[in-house]
């Protein structure tokens, strides 16, 4: 059994790791490159979502490249992440792949890594808490406050777009090397700890009473957290979606109005196939620059 | 003595130049870019020789441009244009930038950018889409307003897609309309394909049009249209962001000493040369080098920002 893995931000690494010491032997490419997206992009439908035709894009790559087995989360929510393994399954088949979807819950997470390592239960959850530690060390690097940065920004969005790096053309760094410290919303210890949501109970209740219904993905997350983050003396907040993103862009008309209301400067940057950096970079610079001049103003 | 700044400001058309001494324009250039590095000289070369006391360069490739040249300051053109505007016209709300390939639209708020947005991957709502017609109808782009203003008829034309739109031209030319009808017809459509910008976004008065653009009178009565509302047009539209940033730059400059090479930049033995990343990485960079005499001034392009000697945005 191979294992093809997607890659997942600066987590990949750990990920790939625990998997082979499992003692299972795990392939993943080293980057996301356009080549990939476009393939992903080339075999999918036109109007799904961007992270499917990324993941998808991963996997063509890794069953070119001997994988055997392929591992995809299911959501079980209701956004269409939770259609990606079915029709990911049948595409690939389709081109002629021969392989076994590993369909991962939260449910049987702990089952299938005991399965897969045959060790016993005991064992897996000591694993699983060492690479809990692991993953909160990464993050805790990653995302570190500088006193020498002038600015602060949230990041809210989709969480798979949001910490990919090689799809959000390095968001993070970039803005850290223009002096402003960066704060994700959602990472993988909040997704782990179920406490996606930064705002107190009074801004869950206000955005509760914008969006009544459930949406799946993180679209609520978004609304709560740009409150949060206006209220907590931020200077800007980025909204990260990925095109065709139905939570993220559902909440779009919310997340403006938030904003607006609490009087924070929001940017929304939209990902996909055809996103260049170049314009990226300039929006970005542009976006910096601009918090920056409008503090200066603010303090005199 | 008074200061001079020059302000750069690489357009994807075409470059502009513009020497400031103090809030006043002294001397400017606008010329098409023809490769960045003879189009740059050829800039220079019209500017006055006198003692210039800070360069700043903004646009596209700007850090390349700046570490050729000597700059003192780089920035986005976004916020030049802002500057500029700011400068002459202080109680601005809206500025609409219309250039070659880019179109900006930037909203101030107490006197300073409070959002902005640029086009992404279409360049169906710049000058470009005029320009392609006109010169489809066989009129060169500097006459289009004043013909496009001799429109008796009112023609619609399908927006977004320029390809469509000049089939469409064209049809509407064998039906027999007139040139004037058709060409104040584009320069609405590329309006309403600007205005894509503004989706969401309340536009307060009052409006300042600017960008080469600018100085077509059809497209900026398109946008009074559009927009009900006078617009107003800088006296030098096309050079907002050249001045923007030859002011930022003497903000900037605090008394530091110019990094502005001069006459040096004018020999004819620079070039650039472009060329894998040697390392071995998996972001496979490719990179530009600035070359003098075969030797290495500069190299841009890399992602992790190993061989750049400055920083994007600063």
């Amino acid at each position: 059994m191979i294992i093809g893995l997607p890659r997942m931000g600066i987590y990949s690494n750990l990920l790939r790791r625990f998997i082979e010491g499992l003692g299972v032997e795990a392939i993943m490419p080293a980057k996301i490159t356009r080549e990939m997206i476009g393939l992903g992009a080339a075999n999918s439908s036109d109007m799904i979502c961007f992270p499917f035709k990324y993941t998808l894009g991963q996997e063509i790559w890794v069953l070119e490249h001997g994988a055997t087995d392929l591992v995809m989360w299911n959501s079980c929510g209701l956004c269409r992440l939770k259609h990606y393994y079915q029709i990911q399954e049948l595409i690939l088949k389709d081109l002629g792949h021969q392989f076994k979807m590993n369909v991962i819950t939260r449910k049987n997470i702990l089952s299938t890594i005991k399965r897969w390592g045959h060790i016993s239960h005991f064992e897996t959850y000591r694993r699983m808490k060492k690479l809990y530690s692991e993953i909160k060390e990464v993050e805790a690097k990653a995302y570190r406050f500088l006193p020498e940065r002038q600015l602060k920004i949230g990041i809210v969005g989709e969480v798979g777009t949001m910490l990919e790096p090689d799809i959000n053309f390095n968001i993070v760094k970039k803005l850290q090397r223009m002096g402003a410290n960066v704060d994700m919303s959602i990472t993988i210890t909040d997704y782990l700890n179920e406490s996606t949501e930064k705002g107190s109970k009074k801004d869950i209740k206000e955005a509760k009473s914008l969006l009544s219904q459930e949406l799946g993905g993180h679209g609520f997350q978004s609304i709560v957290n740009t409150i949060f983050y206006a209220k907590h003396g931020y200077d800007g907040v980025i909204h990260i979606l990925p095109l065709s993103c139905l939570p993220e862009s559902t909440v779009e008309p919310i997340v403006d109005h938030v904003a607006d209301k609490y009087g924070i400067t929001l940017y929304r940057f939209a990902f996909d196939e055809s996103a260049f950096e170049v314009g990226f970079d300039t929006r970005l610079g542009t976006f910096c620059s601009m918090l920056k001049r409008r503090k200066l103003a603010k303090n005199g | 003595m008074a200061d001079y700044y020059l302000g750069i400001d690489v357009g994807s058309v075409s470059i502009k130049l513009a020497l400031l001494e103090g809030d006043t324009l002294t001397a400017k250039a606008y010329l098409k870019n023809q490769g960045l590095i003879p189009t740059i000289q050829q800039g220079l070369k019209q500017m006055p020789k006198v003692q210039i006391s800070g360069v700043g360069v903004t646009g596209s490739g700007s850090e390349f441009i700046s570490s050729l040249v000597g700059g003192d300051y780089v920035d986005s053109e976004i916020i030049s244009h802002m500057i500029a505007t700011l400068k002459v016209y202080p109680d601005t709300r809206t500025i609409i930038d219309v250039g070659g390939e880019d179109s900006k639209l930037m909203l101030v708020k107490d006197g300073v950018l409070s959002d902005f947005q640029m086009n992404k991957t279409c360049g169906a709502g710049s000058g470009a889409m005029v320009e392609t017609i006109a010169s489809r109808l066989g009129y060169k782009i500097e006459d289009v307003g004043r013909i496009a203003l001799e429109s008796k008829g009112r023609l619609a034309l399908p927006s977004k897609c320029g390809i469509f739109m000049q089939s469409e031209v064209v049809s509407q030319l064998n039906k027999g309309r007139s040139v004037s009808d058709i060409l104040m017809g584009v320069c609405r459509a590329m309006v309403a394909n600007y205005l894509i910008l503004a989706k969401g976004k309340k536009l307060f008065e009052p409006v300042v049009f600017q960008g080469a653009v600018a100085k077509n009178q059809a497209v900026a009565r398109a946008f009074e249209e559009a927009l009900k509302c006078p617009v107003i047009i800088p006296r030098y539209p096309e050079f907002a962001g050249a001045v923007g940033i030859a002011l930022l730059t003497e903000e900037q400059m605090n008394g530091r000493k110019t990094n502005f090479r001069g006459d040096a930049i004018l020999a004819p033995e620079y070039h650039i040369q472009v060329k894998r990343c040697p390392d071995p990485c998996s972001n496979e960079c490719e990179l530009t080098l600035l070359l003098y005499q075969g030797k290495e001034l500069a190299v841009f392009g890399s992602k992790c920002g190993k061989w750049e000697n400055q920083i994007v945005g600063g």
